[in-house]
């Protein structure tokens, strides 16, 4: 890493540091492309350089800007996010969202840079939410001015939608606060009554005293109980509802020992108080504000996760048919413009934005983001359809037949809204022991307590206060804490170097994988290709041949097929089928042509295999990977595009990485035997397949896991997504297509290939970790069950071991809060 | 010792009116953006637009 320059702002290697540079404060800055030199020089044109030295990571690489922004200046396109302010009229507010905002630094830079717009009045960028309110004179200043210099900056503003998920999201952050707070001040004021009665316990202490701190232990407990710790005692209600109706074996959430613990020592100390015995009120607040901690952390992060996938879910702009029925009329408006009936155009791979009815194509819906299931089921003229849904191929025109406020999306969102509160249903090893445990201590207490109240010759109370001491020594407190702590800190860890987990079983299933499956272009190679030259065998011109691969890709949403459409065409296909993973079949002036792998090609033409397609792979030193595209119609072989796709830095030395773990890697791939070969020869890959649509690459995967492989796969494309749904473990690439991001358990935010060791080595510490804590956490709650049965521990002692074992628990976990330097390098 | 009759109690209302301030702040969106409030002090100085001036700039206009 340190040989390659990387980019100035955007952080991407360069490849040539002397082509774009620019220099700041006697610093010499080298810049990847010409947009992130641009963003740079107005960035510190601007006098904001300090963005620079501020910033905690580096910014998204901005693309172009193309989106018309002119758009949103029409009143009826301002409708939905902007409203007068009521004192001026001159004075309107809107509320955008914003995406790619990733620190503090990127809010000064959008606040600092917009107020120094004439015009603006107040700009305030909410992080979290990723969120710009602004405030601003109608006559001086354009909408679409802001959302320019929004994007000028490398940053990529939307309207923002304002559902009722993001609402209960915010009602949700403020409840868990407030509990938290309860929980955190009540902690405060317990632990000094305690410190009173534990120093008298060992200096004397008069009794009115004693019973005095208790009874406002009593008071300032009972809000942490009644209202803190709540969420529990819900959870755990609701696991053992769905236990008994469903009558399966006991596998009780943790909000049940949890619960148990939290109400065992409560009413112990309840009862302590009217008789004057030991109160435990302080291991009761400790223990609810530390799991309360952990959990809106928790949830945090989640959430999070939850409002970026959500950006990238829907497309800012939509493609409207002009008339209905016809795809060549299209222009892109934004998508609160959409009214009922209109119809708009999807392509393959694409995310419907409204729920509708097909009126033209057909394609497959894959509609896991509501049942789960991923296969995807076909659907033709006539059939509705559902925003939020992606389609296969195609593309498709959709009539509107529900406004989003009212879509199955929404109400599904509101849904989950409701339920990310609760914990990922993956059981965890902490939690199918803590629940075990707790059987078996509520076992154990009632023989101790059955025990004591037969043969036990001192009075009642005595037997009670050893079954409490029981149920306090062995809560499963520090058994509870141990995998989330130790969880969320390895999630930080890893979100800093830019390893999104989207599911929180990665880390502990990565232990068990042996097979890596590796996607070729996009995920080890940059997928960003660019046209090398062409081998012309028709009667036209290059530039026609250029224009007919434009006006056939248009369609696609493969990263080859952005190497054509940015160049214009005037030509129109009609009948348009994509393949997904081997190419593009249209029609254009009456000729049926096809696009893509040579296998395809040769579907509707057998003669191409005359083509001498022996890859001229050169030694690659530079990475440069280049890959033929056929285009043929059904009389011959017009021409073959030579495109050039670069390695991805850090392939090498990841595939090195895992062949010394000893894992078997394998290359699947969509692109024809040839190139794939090559690619894998350079790589020293010896397993390698290409031709693989999505159907093949599923087979192939479901074999190696009937062989007892655990895979994890790497992938970016839309071939890759049923792959990465049925694949131990999935990782998508941050510029993957939308579907391949859905499916996979984690993302690469930098699509930084190296990054996935940083996962790998991170997982098997975290998972060190764990074990660690559960190791203790068992040792001490089974050395210390058998004594308190005995009656050999006094219930003060069982809280002071409680709490100590809990500390330590979550202070080994604080270790995992930064990745081990060897990982860094 | 008799003291902490008086001064425990105070505690207690103490603490109840720390509660209610920091409800009050919660509901009135304080702790909405944790992530950013936190670095925000480092950002204020020289660099940023004078705020006379441009408040300045704003009143010519009207």
């Amino acid at each position: 890493m340190a040989e390659q320059a990387s980019c100035f702002h955007c952080g991407l290697p360069v490849s040539d540091p002397s082509r774009w540079t620019l220099s700041h404060q006697s610093e010499q800055g080298s810049f990847c492309c010409p947009a992130c030199k641009a963003v740079t020089e107005m960035i510190l044109a601007g006098g904001l350089g300090d963005y620079y030295r501020y910033r905690s990571e580096m910014a998204e690489r901005p693309e172009s800007i193309k989106e018309k922004y002119s758009l949103y200046d029409e009143t009826e396109a301002q409708k939905s996010f902007v409203c007068a302010v009521e004192s001026d009229l001159n004075i309107a507010e809107a509320t955008l969202s914003i995406g790619d905002i990733h620190c503090a630094a990127c809010c000064w830079l959008i606040e600092t840079a917009l107020q120094q717009i004439d015009g603006i009045i107040e700009v305030s960028v909410n992080l979290s939410a990723h969120k710009l309110l602004v405030r601003w004179h109608r006559q001086k200043l354009l909408l679409s001015n802001i959302f320019t210099c929004i994007a000028q900056l490398g940053y990529k503003p939307f309207p923002f939608q304002d559902d009722l998920y993001q609402k209960q999201i915010e009602q949700e952050n403020r409840q868990q606060l407030k509990r938290l707070g309860v929980a955190g001040i009540a902690m405060m004021q317990v632990g000094m009554l305690s410190i009173a009665l534990y120093a008298g316990e060992f200096q004397g202490i008069a009794e009115s005293h004693a019973h005095f701190l208790r009874w406002f232990g009593l008071l300032f407990c009972t809000p942490v109980v009644f209202y803190s710790a709540q969420p529990f005692f819900k959870g755990a209600f609701r696991s053992l509802s769905q236990r008994i109706s469903s009558s399966g074996f006991p596998i009780l959430s943790m909000d049940v020992p949890i619960s148990l613990a939290v109400a065992s020592a409560y009413i112990a100390s309840v009862y302590g108080v009217l008789f004057n015995a030991e109160v435990y009120f302080d291991s009761v607040v400790m223990f609810v504000f530390l799991l309360l901690v952990a959990r809106y952390i928790e949830s945090r992060s989640r959430q999070q996760y939850i409002q970026l996938d959500q950006r990238a879910v829907f497309p800012t702009s939509i493609r409207r048919l002009l008339q209905a029925n016809n795809f060549q009329q299209v222009e892109s408006v934004p998508f609160n413009q959409m009214v009922l009936n209109e119809e708009f155009l999807v392509l393959s791979g694409e995310t419907i934005a409204f729920d509708g009815v097909i009126t033209h194509g057909n394609t497959q819906i894959n509609e896991s983001a509501f049942n789960g299931e991923p296969t995807a089921r076909t659907a033709s003229l006539g059939d509705s359809v559902l925003a939020g849904t992606i389609i296969g191929d195609g593309p498709i025109a959709i009539k509107i037949n529900t406004l989003p406020t009212h879509s199955y999306f929404a109400k599904v969102e509101a849904l989950v809204a409701k339920g990310s509160a609760e914990k990922p249903r993956s059981a965890l090893l902490a939690n199918r022991l803590a629940s075990k445990f707790t059987l078996l201590v509520l076992f154990v207490a009632a023989i101790a307590a059955m025990y004591w109240s037969i043969y036990g010759d001192a009075p009642s109370h005595i037997s009670f206060e050893i079954v409490l001491a029981i149920l306090v020594v062995s809560c499963p407190c520090a058994l509870s804490l141990a995998t989330p702590a130790a969880m969320t800190f390895s999630y930080y860890a890893l979100r800093k170097v830019g390893v999104l987990l989207s599911r929180g079983h990665v880390q502990e299933s990565l232990h068990g994988i042996n097979h890596i499956i590796l996607d070729k272009t996009g995920t080890l190679t940059q997928g960003k290709f660019s046209l090398h030259s062409i081998d012309n065998f028709s009667t036209t011109t290059d530039a026609v041949l250029c224009e007919l691969a434009s006006a056939l890709e248009f369609y696609s949403e493969h990263p080859i097929s952005k190497a054509f459409t940015a160049m214009a065409s005037d030509k129109h296909a009609e009948a348009v089928k994509v393949f997904s993973g081997q190419g593009v079949e249209a029609c254009i002036d009456k000729t049926v042509f096809r696009i893509g792998s040579k296998k395809f090609c040769q579907e509707i033409l057998p003669t191409i295999i005359d083509y001498n397609d022996t890859p001229h792979f050169s030694s690659n030193k530079t990475g440069i990977t280049q890959q033929r595209i056929f285009m043929a119609d059904k009389e011959k072989l017009l021409c073959v595009f030579i495109l050039e796709d670069k390695l991805r830095e850090g392939a090498q030395a990841t595939l090195n990485y895992f062949k010394m773990k000893g894992l078997s890697v394998e290359i699947l791939s969509g692109d024809d035997e040839g190139n794939v070969a090559s690619l894998a020869n350079t790589l020293g890959v010896l397993n390698y397949a290409g031709n693989m649509t999505a159907e093949k690459k599923l087979q192939r995967i479901t074999a190696l896991q009937s062989d007892n492989k655990r895979v994890l796969m790497l992938g970016d494309g839309i071939n890759d997504a049923p792959v990465l749904a049925q694949a131990d473990i999935a990782i998508a690439m941050a510029e993957g297509s939308d579907l391949a991001k859905l499916k996979a358990d984690g993302i690469l935010l930098g699509s930084r290939l190296l990054t996935v060791i940083d996962l790998f080595e991170h997982s098997a510490k975290t998972r060190r970790i764990i074990y660690q804590n559960i190791t203790w956490a068992l040792l001490y709650n089974c050395s210390a069950l058998p004594l308190a049965a005995m009656g050999f521990i006094p219930p003060w002692l069982a809280a002071i071991g409680m709490s100590l074992s809990s500390i330590l628990v979550t202070l080994n976990a604080l270790r995992l809060k930064n990745l081990s330097k060897e990982v860094c390098e | 010792m008799e003291s902490i009759y008086i001064l425990i109690p105070i505690a207690l209302g103490l603490t109840t009116l720390a509660l209610v301030v920091y409800f009050w702040s919660v509901n009135s969106g304080q702790f909405d953006d944790p992530d950013k409030d936190g670095q925000q002090i480092l950002f204020n100085h020289d660099n940023k637009p004078d705020p006379i001036k441009h408040k300045k700039s704003e009143q010519s206009h009207d």
